[in-house]
């Protein structure tokens, strides 16, 4: 029945326009697909009696208490601590991938040089190889370093262009782009760094705050690593975080649990809201030339 | 590596300094990690004395002598087949719904979006887990059609298709990735094919497929390769060690298990490398029948 | 070069703001020249985690040269971290330990008889020095005791006239007395928790058979097939009856997390449950397992041990505060049954008039087993490397009984098949 609308889109895209059922599906398939968002929203806002009687989605009497305690955390740490931990670290990893994944893709795509195509096969490599491969000899490096229970093993990689995906997609990006500019820059006498200063970041800005946002959302999503390192509760990140408050209470804390569950994605909301043109864009920028 | 001018302006070694984090970064903490734990994978190691050689013990034990690895594996083999094209069916389905530009179809493409960014994050996979259980918001929708309450969760029979469920709900991004494909194929193909009488399950399978074909094919390999090493949702959303009965021994679960609650290290690094050679294999043979399916046209 | 510089300025810049972010007490400690720091870590509920931490600074007050960092943590994947950070040399001074052969025997852990100046063990019964000591080395001070008891709610036998169960209760006897309660319970109630996961509970019920989890010299399970066939059956029988809940409720506990136990949640009139974390009301009485009098299966359990690393730089520091957290009067005070019943038999004394009604049931209890015949010596730790046989393996086969998947004739001979495996491999 969809194909039928895109098929006839050309011819028909007006007459159709204004029909009703392709928004009563759209509509249907949103409630079903955001009901687990609308749960934990409801559910942050119902008190804990009512939450065990299970009675009705609806709160019948609305309140903030499951903020309040949720935000006290395990009686630790309070989830200020961990909001804060993990917006140092995703700003961290913004600003490590950014500068490094622009340079490493600026010198495969741009420079010339013995290796290049050897090298970037190692780029691919990386994007595919898992990282359960690497995290025990990683985790001793880092403690020989002196580095664990800090943030330098979350963000210095990040700062190193270990990111093969965004220097992936920074590639992939600056491909698509004539180099005619450059070319010409090249006769003008402009060196390396001057092309990429004045040439292709002035292009590259898409393809940069595509990085950026996605960075900082997997960063801030970002578990596995986190739990590894962070030792101390005032190191916690929110996902740590979250993860210790569940194990700590009891399934009558659900009220607190959500709050803060959704807390948690408060930024993320934010981004969405502010970023989501970009944030679609980006999304075909990887799978699209 | 892309197209290279007659003349090559850019040609020096300055490409060196441009990838000297990079340089750093690859060789210290990728392939010195790599080699030792290859050299890991041949030892009996348990993370507080030091290695000790045993050959190819590790390998023979996994594939000889270890039905729980077995079972992870067909697991997760399995997970892969059904999921992964479950997602993708229901990406393309939406992409189609939402491709036709229309009044707010960027709020629906937005909106449908959201859960893909969301869903990775720890809060969505425990929230994920009380809404599947006994109080959860499931059982109470399910409730009102008289469907008695259950833990779909704590089941070893039906977390499974949790997990799968959450996976499908994260369609989001290969939707994006549908739309723009759809958008890029011409109006002019599907006008022809109007001409020629084609009806519309013979537009979808003879034209609408097959242009899309490569688009198809990229989301299936990332699909396949991210779908294998699922983690954070079978940890969070099953007991969290593989449970109950062993229903979400994931491939990376057993693997976490193995190294830190076994403290089998040389024998986790002798998963982790057949699971790349796995995903070597896999996306190998992807590439091969993609020969025969994709269309990259002009 | 100047992007290079750049990105090491940032780098160095990040630097400090993380540690500064870690804390500024940790500055002004460094700036004393002869200040000590002592890392500590546990894991267990909130209650334990605020009441360890205000009796960590009662610590730090009354020695102001040392510094305490403390990383209260929860059970699930606390062994995990502790292991990488012992193989990476990045472990704790003080640490809390249920596996105190496994850590012996590696050479982990500081000998604590060899400071007996710092360390006063004259007020702990020999009883539960045992279960601490690996070749007759004290390794370890056990934080509390964790006896295994029935809990019952009276309101549930009062209403229907039922008599509680005492030590001569036959586990028969028990299993008729919950299907006639189930019978007065409403929907979404049981009459029991199920115990067939539970290896702590299995282990009373072999120790009424003589038997035990572990031979005596630690070289095999302690028990046969058939003794876990028995123990299953039994709860296979009351899951069927209606009278413990369904395995999809029972699993939610399952790997010990006592605070999602049917009895925590108040789902149930009766549970097999260990007292080293209290019951969130107050409803509940304490007493005997079916089955004890005459041959008793339940010893005063650990409920786990204080342990310093053997690398510390600082093990005076250390172990004096393991003294300070087992015997001073004020910290007993401060962590009263958090660890459950203080292993220091002046303080379990003294802090019994400080504790509500509930908590003093679980020290009465307590007094009960001491008494002569209410209970037996504690067996001798666990053999070294076996903890996953007690914990993940059991879990995992029990489930594939509970759900049905494996009958329990055959999960019980590859349960021991493959726990013998692990021992073995483990010498």
């Amino acid at each position: 029945m969809a194909t039928d609308q895109t098929t006839s889109r050309p011819i028909t895209r007006r007459r159709r326009g204004g029909a009703l059922w392709p928004h009563a599906v759209a509509g249907l398939c949103l409630a079903a697909l955001l009901y687990p968002v609308l749960w934990m929203v409801l559910t942050s806002l119902k008190p804990t009696s009512e939450i065990i009687a299970g009675t009705s989605l609806l709160p019948e009497s609305w309140t903030l208490d499951n903020f309040v305690q949720g935000w006290d955390g395990a009686g630790v740490e309070s989830f200020g601590t961990f909001f804060l931990n993990s917006t140092i670290i995703a700003t961290a990893a913004v600003v490590g991938n950014v500068v490094s994944c622009t340079l490493a893709a600026y010198a495969f795509s741009r420079l010339s040089f013995p290796g290049r195509a050897a090298l970037f096969a190692v780029v691919i490599g990386i994007l595919f190889l898992p990282k359960e491969v690497l995290l025990i000899p990683q985790y001793t490096i880092f403690h020989t370093l002196g580095w664990t229970d800090s943030f330098l093993p979350l963000i210095v990689p990040q700062f190193l262009a270990l990111d093969a995906f965004f220097v992936f997609l920074s590639v992939q990006f600056l491909r698509g782009l004539p180099r005619e500019l450059d070319e010409a820059a090249v006769l003008d006498g402009c060196g390396p760094w001057r092309r990429l200063w004045h040439v292709t970041l002035p292009l590259i800005r898409p393809a940069i705050a595509t990085t950026a946002i996605f960075t900082f959302i997997w960063t801030w999503n970002d578990y596995m690593p986190q739990l590894i390192y962070l030792n101390s509760p005032e190191n916690y990140t929110l996902s740590v975080g979250l993860r210790m408050f569940l194990d700590a209470t009891s399934g009558s804390d659900l009220g607190p649990m959500s709050a803060m569950s959704l807390v948690s994605l408060l930024p993320l909301f934010v981004l969405f809201v502010l970023f989501q043109r970009r944030l679609v864009k980006g999304i075909t920028m990887t799978g699209l030339k | 590596m892309g197209r290279r001018p007659g003349h090559d302006f850019t040609r020096s070694r300055s490409g060196y300094v441009f990838l000297t984090p990079w340089f750093v970064g690859v060789a210290g903490l990728v392939l010195v990690p790599l080699a030792f734990s290859l050299y890991l994978s041949f030892t009996d190691y348990n993370l507080l004395g030091s290695p000790e050689w045993v050959g190819l013990d590790n390998y023979r034990q996994l594939f000889g002598d270890d039905d729980r690895y077995l079972h992870s594996m067909r697991l997760t083999l399995g997970y892969v087949v059904v999921a992964v094209p479950l997602q993708l069916a229901a990406a393309l389905a939406a992409a189609l719904l939402l491709s036709p530009s229309r009044r707010g179809q960027g709020v629906y493409r937005a909106l449908f979006y959201l859960p893909s960014l969301l869903g990775a994050s720890v809060a969505v996979s425990i929230t994920w887990r009380a809404l599947f259980d006994y109080g959860g918001g499931v059982n109470s929708f399910l409730a009102t059609f008289g469907i008695e309450e259950r833990s779909w969760v704590n089941n070893p029979s039906t977390v499974l298709w949790v997990i799968v469920a959450l996976e499908i709900w994260r369609f989001g991004a290969p939707m994006v990735i549908f739309i723009a494909g759809l958008q890029q194929i011409p109006a002019e193909v599907y006008e022809a094919a109007a001409l020629d009488g084609a009806g519309p399950v013979t537009t979808f399978t003879r034209i609408t497929i097959p242009m899309l074909s490569p688009i198809i094919f990229f989301n299936l390999v990332l699909g396949v390769i991210s779908a294998f090493q699922t983690f954070t949702p079978a940890q969070l959303v099953g007991d969290g060690r593989g449970g109950p009965a062993d229903s979400t021994l994931f491939y990376a679960v057993n693997l976490y298990q193995q190294a830190f609650e076994y403290q089998r290290m040389g024998y986790a690094s002798a998963i982790a490398w057949v699971m790349l050679a796995v995903l070597a294999v896999v996306a190998g043979l992807l590439f091969w029948t993609s020969r025969r399916w994709v269309h990259y046209g002009d | 070069m100047r992007t290079r510089l750049c990105t090491a300025l940032l780098v160095a810049a990040l630097t400090a703001a993380a540690c500064g972010s870690a804390g500024d007490g940790e500055d002004s400690g460094a700036n004393t020249s002869d200040a000590v720091t002592l890392r500590m870590t546990w894991w267990g509920n909130p209650a334990r985690a605020e009441a360890t931490q205000e009796a960590v600074e009662l610590f730090e007050e009354r020695n102001p040269d040392i510094d305490v960092e403390v990383s209260p943590a929860s059970f699930s994947g606390y062994y995990d971290k502790l292991n990488t950070q012992f193989a990476s040399d990045a472990a704790p001074d003080v640490f809390q330990d249920d596996q105190v052969t496994t850590y012996a025997d590696q050479g982990l852990l500081l000998d604590l008889g060899e400071y007996d100046d710092v360390l006063d063990t004259s007020q702990i019964d020999d009883g539960f020095l045992a279960q601490a000591m690996v070749d007759d080395r004290l390794y370890e001070l056990p934080a509390g005791s964790s006896p295994m008891a029935l809990v019952v709610r009276p309101s549930a036998f009062d209403a229907a006239g039922f008599e509680l169960p005492t030590a001569e209760t036959t586990w028969e006897e028990f299993a008729d007395l919950a299907v006639e309660i189930q019978a007065t319970i409403d929907d979404g109630g049981w009459a029991l928790a199920d115990s067939s996961s539970l290896p702590n509970h299995f282990q009373v019920f072999l120790r009424q058979r003589d038997r035990d989890w572990f031979s005596e010299d630690g070289s095999s399970l302690g028990f046969e097939a058939p003794d876990l066939v028995d123990w299953w059956t039994y709860w296979a029988d009351l899951r069927e009856a209606g009278a413990v809940p369904p395995a999809d409720v029972t699993v939610a506990s399952a790997g010990g997390d006592v605070t999602e136990s049917p009895v925590a949640k108040n789902q149930v009139a009766m549970s097999i449950y260990g007292t080293s974390i209290t019951l969130p009301n107050d409803e509940w009485a304490y007493g005997p397992l079916p089955n004890e009098a005459g041959n008793p299966g339940v010893y005063l359990m650990r409920s786990n041990s204080w342990a310093v690393n053997a690398e510390t730089e600082h093990p005076d520091e250390a172990v004096a505060l393991v003294d300070f957290l087992v015997n001073d009067p004020d910290a007993g005070e401060i962590l009263g049954l958090t660890r459950g019943v203080p292993p220091n038999q002046s303080i379990a004394a003294s802090v019994k008039d400080g504790l509500d009604a509930k908590e003093q049931q679980i020290v009465e209890y307590v007094e009960y087993l001491s008494q002569d015949g209410n209970s037996r010596p504690a067996p001798a730790p666990d053999p070294a490397g076996t903890r996953n046989i007690r914990s993940e393996m059991f879990d995992r086969y029990s489930q594939e009984v509970l759900f049905g998947q494996r009958d329990a004739a055959d999960a019980a001979e590859a349960f021991v098949a493959e726990a013998q495996q692990l021992i073995d491999s483990g010498h």
